[in-house]
């Protein structure tokens, strides 16, 4: 690629970054005005329409690391690697929103900050373990070590995922369970499964805008002068 | 009987690149090395000749181009691994261990029988005396490039890779290993020295590789006046 | 049959650098001593009876001197380039990897070996049947962490701030050795049954299996520079 693409790249990320965030902008005036007040949670419910989709953008985020990583192993192609950089950082940024929200909703409706049940613990580990995955990149100078370093990491991470939620749920739980992906129909009603489907989509928007701007400015420093 | 040309080379690079990064450190370097020949590669520093010698025995993966060692990938082929050896900037000792001790642990990698006859005769050779059973560490810089020198001659390779070789050496140690490299290579043994300056080399007969800035410049031989090749040398790396 | 020497070869030579320095076994052995003392302090002997404590104090300080030993484990491959020999040998990849697996596996046996006794002695602990399955469930999830954190020092080693790096990378793949270690020697202690931790036990089993494996498929990649 040329630099000029890398450019038009980065162009193209901001652009869908700040239409994604129009959109977010518009779920948020749905949320606190047009979805009724949840009986038992009250109004700290509707952080939920941002702390779901954060979570699961951030968890998609993580795991598309891994993917990605797996594939530089097999194929040793820098894009592989640019696009794993971006996804860990955007990963790492919704999983701040997603640590920072899930506290303020828990401490009205659970009555405490934080609980170690599974989906929490399994979360922060990831996220602690995607802040060591950008020192680790951070410390290392030749650009394919790095990569060989960061994608073993990565596929770590993917592994651990399963043993590290089997091992925390030999706890109960007490964290509310996905009500809108699940087998059977979604039990919210319409105005609250419209809103969160938005949000989904507009931080699903979030992800696509950050990662292709990231990936373009990863590009950009990391392609031969010319 | 197959044609000698027909057999593929010792060591064989063909147009190998590799880059750090962004920057390209060698580039398209070609090499053919056959038994009893010696090469010398020489340049500046930060040329890229101890990168060639790298990607030469397969600790490099090169970006271009192919190094096959009897035409085999030593990255791959453990067979090819066996005839390397190999000398870089470093001494690949252990430092809390003694000569010996060292020694015998790089035959038993390389599975060698008669492990302790095989360690003392290598460092008789190289006149490693009572020195040899104290620890690495303790040992001054000459007798640890010594050490280094016998680690890569114990499994008896076929082409000798070397990088400075004579770092540290005291003129007795440094006539021994020029009489050393004499008898390997009338043994068949192909060698590749990579050195920055050849005052002590130039006696031996072989072929001469000047790189600088990761190409080769020119190629000559030992049989030309030192003093003139000298100056060739300083022309091409300005 | 190349492969499985070599690799023994490796362990052989890593255990016997340890034996002229010491450094590793040292440093891990002491940093496990001091750890349970500090814990005897940090408690409230009115609040926190040694024996609720002693189950969590026995498993961080396990996985905490683990990582101080396996910290050493790449430091002798770095130093004079001794990798390079390694890497040269007639020998794979795989057969570096389990070598030094092996070496540092005895490593962390031996400070938890020194560190068991220890444990005994200064919380306490009534002996019984119920310690050996301790005993098994450390050497379980060290055949497991270990695997793993030969991979990553093989990597953090040519890293800036080596030293610490490693922790940082491995803290998360502690957590659920560490997690079911806990569980189920809380329950062993507490004079429960054998059969009720056999889950945990399968749970280690399966950890190791699948991250010895892993170790073996992706520390190639570590050294393919």
């Amino acid at each position: 690629m040329t630099p000029s693409q890398h450019d038009t790249l980065i162009r193209r990320g901001l652009w869908l970054t700040a239409v994604a965030l129009v959109g977010l902008g518009g779920v948020f005036v749905q949320a606190l005005l047009r979805t009724p007040v949840e009986r038992w949670q009250g109004p700290a419910q509707k952080i939920l329409y941002v702390h779901a989709p954060a979570a699961t953008m951030s968890l998609m985020a993580f795991a598309l690391v891994g993917v990605a990583s797996m594939g530089y192993l097999f194929l040793r192609d820098s894009r592989l690697d640019a696009f794993a950089e971006a996804s860990a950082e955007v990963g790492l940024a919704f999983g701040a929103v997603m640590l920072t929200t899930g506290p303020l909703w828990a401490r009205p409706v659970w009555g405490t900050w934080w609980q170690w049940e599974p989906r929490l613990t399994l979360t922060l580990l990831l996220v602690l373990l995607f802040v060591g995955y950008r020192t680790m990149r951070t410390a290392i100078e030749d650009p394919e070590d790095r990569a060989r370093f960061s994608a073993v990491i990565g596929i770590m991470a993917l592994v651990l995922v399963p043993f590290v939620h089997l091992s925390v749920y030999l706890f109960r739980t007490i964290h509310p369970q996905p009500v809108v992906f699940k087998p059977s129909a979604p039990s919210l009603p319409w105005e609250m499964l419209r809103t969160f489907i938005g949000s989904m989509v507009a931080f699903l928007a979030l992800y696509v805008g950050f990662v292709t701007t990231r990936y373009g400015l990863g590009r950009r420093s990391g392609a031969a002068p010319s | 009987m197959p044609a000698p040309t027909t057999v593929p080379p010792l060591l064989g690079l063909d147009q190998v690149s590799r880059r750090f990064g962004t920057r390209t450190v060698v580039d398209q370097v070609s090499l053919s090395i056959r038994p009893g020949e010696l090469h010398l590669v020489v340049g500046p520093n930060g040329s890229g000749k101890s990168t060639i010698a790298r990607l030469g025995v397969g600790l490099l993966r090169p970006h271009r181009g192919s190094a096959r060692v009897v035409g085999a990938d030593p990255r791959s082929a453990f067979e090819a691994r066996r005839l390397i050896g190999y000398v870089g900037h470093e001494s690949q000792l252990y430092s809390d261990l003694s000569a010996v001790e060292n020694l015998r642990f790089a035959a038993r990698l390389h599975g060698l029988s008669r492990v302790d006859e095989t360690v003392s005769a290598v460092l008789d050779r190289l006149e490693v005396g009572p020195e040899r059973e104290t620890p690495v560490r303790r040992l001054s810089r000459g007798y640890v490039q010594r050490v280094a020198l016998c680690r890569s001659l114990i499994h008896r390779p076929t082409l000798l890779v070397w990088d400075e070789p004579l770092t540290g050496l005291d003129q007795s140690s440094l006539e021994r290993v020029v009489g050393l490299l004499e008898s390997v290579l009338a043994d068949e043994v192909g060698v590749m020295l990579v050195s920055h300056d050849l005052g002590d080399l130039w006696r031996l007969s072989g072929q001469v590789h000047v790189v600088d800035r990761g190409t080769l410049r020119f190629s000559t031989t030992t049989t030309a006046p030192l003093a003139e090749f000298r100056s060739r040398y300083a022309e091409a790396t300005r | 049959m190349t492969a499985f020497r070599g690799a023994l070869a490796i362990a052989a030579k890593d255990l016997r650098v340890e034996l002229a320095s010491r450094a590793a076994l040292n440093s891990a052995v002491t940093f496990a001593v001091l750890v349970l003392v500090i814990f005897n302090f940090a408690r409230d002997p009115g609040q926190v009876s040694l024996q609720v404590l002693a189950p969590s104090v026995l498993w961080v300080t396990s996985a905490f001197a683990g990582v101080v030993a396996l910290n050493r484990s790449f430091v002798m491959e770095q130093e004079r380039g001794a990798m390079d020999g390694l890497l040269l040998a007639p020998i794979s990849r795989s057969a570096i990897y389990f070598g030094k697996y092996l070496a540092n596996l005895a490593f962390v046996l031996t400070v938890n070996l020194v560190l068991l006794p220890l444990f005994i002695l200064f919380f306490n602990v009534t002996l019984s049947t119920g310690l050996a399955w301790v005993a098994l469930l450390l050497v379980l999830a060290a055949a497991g962490y270990v695997a793993i954190g030969t991979v990553l020092a093989a990597m953090t080693v040519r890293t800036r701030f080596a030293d610490l790096m490693l922790p940082v990378l491995l803290l998360a793949f502690l957590v659920p050795p560490v997690l079911v270690g806990v569980q189920a020697t809380t329950r062993l202690l507490g004079g429960r049954p054998v059969g009720e931790i056999v889950g945990w036990i399968r749970f280690l089993a399966v950890y190791d299996v699948v991250f010895i494996t892993l170790g073996w498929l992706l520390f190639p990649a570590t050294m393919d520079e």
